[in-house]
């Protein structure tokens, strides 16, 4: 039987990436990180401090 | 090129352009490798593994268009070595793993400026110490042509591997094996 649900956010996107050159993958990827960091700077301030935080600890970890 | 102006920014097709320039031989891995095998994640940054050997090529390529290395991250400051023999210095003596580049919206007069300042979505990630050596990763790539260049990115086992050596995965990780799993499953 045909599932009728609609298809969620992320799998339309998924699609629609599957169609796309390298190049406009790695455009749509520059464009939806500008856009999520412009409404929410917070959020961006986090995402940096929770990376560096993991680097150091795999760091961390390496040399002890 | 003037690190404050937002339309000068660099692309990350730009970057790999530089370092392909340069003969710095590397694999893009992490967020970036995941988009280009269609996963709708956004990632804020763009990881890259190379050769330490490489480090004396990339740490001045990166100062001369304007990145700087980030040496300590507080609340809402970051700390970052000014120039190339700083930043040379810092990984010479915490023998760090994996640097952080970011580029800022005007140029630093101090080595702490406020994390407003930075450009977030510029961070780029050396990785020199992953849990496989860049030899096998190179190995093991998929060739990505672009119009204009061609670059190697991780293959979709090598990925997963990768984000199940993590010892503290976070929810992305997580989601990412998943995908990239369910690559393997068609």
């Amino acid at each position: 039987m045909e599932n009728d649900a609609a298809p969620l956010g992320r799998d339309i996107q998924h699609s629609i990436l599957k169609h796309q050159s390298p190049e406009q993958k790695l455009e749509s990827l520059e464009r939806e990180s500008r856009s999520i960091l412009e409404l929410n700077p917070e959020y961006g301030r986090i995402y940096i401090i929770e990376s560096f935080r993991r680097k150091r600890k795999d760091d961390a970890q390496r040399n002890s | 090129m003037s690190p404050s102006d937002e339309s000068e920014k660099m692309t990350h097709k730009e970057i790999l352009k530089l370092f392909i320039e340069h003969n710095i031989d590397f694999v893009v891995v992490g967020g970036v490798a995941l988009r280009l095998y269609n996963s709708p994640r956004v990632t804020h940054d763009i990881d890259i593994a190379a050769k330490t050997l490489d480090l004396d090529k990339i740490i001045p390529l990166m100062y001369k268009n304007s990145y700087y290395l980030i040496t300590k991250l507080k609340e809402n400051a970051i700390t970052l070595a000014l120039n190339g023999e700083h930043a040379e210095r810092w990984v010479e003596r915490t023998k760090s793993g994996s640097i952080s580049f970011v580029s800022l919206y005007s140029v630093p007069q101090h080595s702490e400026v406020q994390m407003n300042s930075v450009d977030i979505a510029s961070q780029i990630d050396i990785l020199f110490e992953l849990g496989i050596p860049i030899m096998r990763l190179k190995e093991n790539s998929r060739i990505i042509e672009l119009q204009d260049i061609s670059f190697r990115v991780a293959s979709v086992d090598d990925l997963i591997t990768l984000k199940e050596q993590r010892s503290d995965k976070s929810w992305t990780d997580e989601e990412d094996i998943r995908y990239l799993k369910s690559l393997k499953e068609i």
